[in-house]
């Protein structure tokens, strides 16, 4: 078949498929419904890399330390660090001994995801005028299987933190107290320009939803974490595309972790 | 009234605005939607992904003119994710939908060259698959492909050659069996 004739074919078959179809009226109606009513955007929104970075980073706010508890801390301002990366499971190994000793970690789990890359995660706490009180390291691993990931983030424990919530879900594994909860959560621009409406804030404030500062644009999600607090080390396995991944999956990679 | 204007009435808050750039666009965003998973049931669904994604995010939007090929970055984007998250929660045989089913696509072909290459056209990866409906179906440039799906015109240029050269092999391979048969015959 010779070029022109190819570039006909797909053509007419493209258009003969689709040329003529009409976007049903239905359509209107779901489109206004969530545009106008507010209603929580689909999970699966597609998000490039960079800005899913920012948010898993914004996200660790609240990952790592929890909510606030009280005291002069009015924020948590993390990010992963640039530099101390690695992308070999034992120089990633070798970090987490020197800086946050007795962390426990895995190469990969039995459900296939493995270890793709190391971080360094510096944490500040900062008071209401942002300015840096206090700074911690914790480690991030990131695990990968077929293009979805999560993340391993361990560092010790802080004082100013809650761990817990009314909204989670418990279980003992050995004589370790382990939380998994989904959170909705909502992703601001940092420059203030946008604000939380006055629901989402109470919502906020009831502990139901998370909404943290630094992605270029509002988006939103669903945030899947499971977390536990071993020998003064806090630890949580999160992501915010499941993949396919229960609560029963969360629980068993944290049991992983645990019996490392 | 131009995009423009209407993406800033609707940076100010005018939903009317908003339905009047859904009236614009709807088709061109559901029929590429269709073609790039298959489906006109799928279609919908990234349809008002798309829409919705672009109204909740229209304030940064800075050139207003840019609506379409915004529209549809954001459309392929979520499209690609669709795509790649069926795929691992649909088994192989079942994730393409054939002709049987009342909303693929390929119901409406009747030559068999026509099914033969939207057959090959299923097989191909969501990426080279969406350069092929944006080239051929929606008549974009390399560059502006590129620019809607955020590669390098290069890139674009690559998944368009590998992609015409499955094509062209999936019809010829298939023009060629029955000489073949000929001649072992």
């Amino acid at each position: 078949m010779d070029e022109l004739n190819l570039d006909r074919t797909i053509r007419e078959t493209l258009h003969t498929c689709a040329g003529e179809l009409q976007a049903p009226d239905k359509l209107k109606t779901r489109v206004d419904f969530v545009v106008r009513s507010g209603a929580p955007v689909p999970k699966r929104k597609m998000k490039p890399w960079k800005r899913t970075a920012v948010a898993l980073c914004a996200v660790l706010a609240v990952a790592v330390t929890g909510a606030l508890a009280s005291g002069q801390v009015a924020s948590w301002s993390t990010g992963r660090h640039p530099v101390k990366s690695w992308t070999d499971f034992a120089k990633t190994a070798g970090y987490a001994e020197k800086h946050v000793p007795d962390m426990k970690y895995v190469e990969s789990f039995s459900n296939g995801y493995a270890f793709d890359k190391g971080y360094e995660d510096t944490i500040d706490k900062r008071d209401e005028n942002n300015k840096t009180l206090e700074s911690f390291t914790g480690v991030l691993l990131n695990y990968q299987k077929d293009g979805a990931e999560l993340t391993l983030d361990a560092g010790p424990v802080q004082s100013e933190a809650v761990y817990t919530s009314p909204f989670d879900t418990v279980r003992m594994i050995g004589e370790t107290e382990v939380r998994y909860r989904e959170t909705p959560q909502i992703f601001l621009p940092p420059d203030g320009k946008e604000k939380p409406t006055a629901e989402e804030q109470a919502k906020m404030d009831a502990g139901e939803i998370n909404i943290a500062y630094g992605t270029a644009q509002r988006e939103e999600n669903v945030f899947y974490n499971v977390k536990w607090i071993e020998d003064g080390i806090s630890y949580s396995i999160y992501t915010t595309d499941p993949a396919g991944l229960t609560e029963d999956d969360f629980f068993q990679m944290a049991a992983e972790v645990i019996g490392a | 009234m131009t995009d423009e204007e209407l993406v800033r009435r609707m940076q100010r808050g005018d939903m009317q605005a908003f339905d009047e750039l859904y009236e614009r666009y709807k088709n061109d965003a559901y029929r590429v939607a269709c073609l790039i998973t298959g489906t006109r049931a799928d279609g919908e669904d990234l349809t008002q992904e798309a829409f919705m994604t672009c109204a909740q995010s229209i304030t940064s939007l800075k050139d207003g003119s840019k609506f379409r090929p915004w529209l549809l970055k954001t459309l392929t984007r979520a499209a690609w994710k669709y795509c790649r998250k069926k795929r691992r929660e649909t088994p192989v045989s079942e994730f393409f939908e054939t002709g049987e089913s009342e909303s693929a696509l390929s119901a409406v072909l009747r030559t068999d060259e026509q099914r033969r290459l939207y057959a090959a056209l299923d097989t191909l990866d969501e990426k080279r698959r969406t350069v092929i409906v944006l080239y051929y179906f929606d008549d974009r440039s390399v560059k502006e492909i590129a620019q809607a799906t955020g590669v390098l015109e290069g890139t674009v240029k690559s998944r368009l050659f590998s992609a015409r050269r499955h094509l062209r092999q999936a019809l010829t391979d298939k023009e060629q069996k029955p000489k073949e048969a000929a001649t072992h015959g």
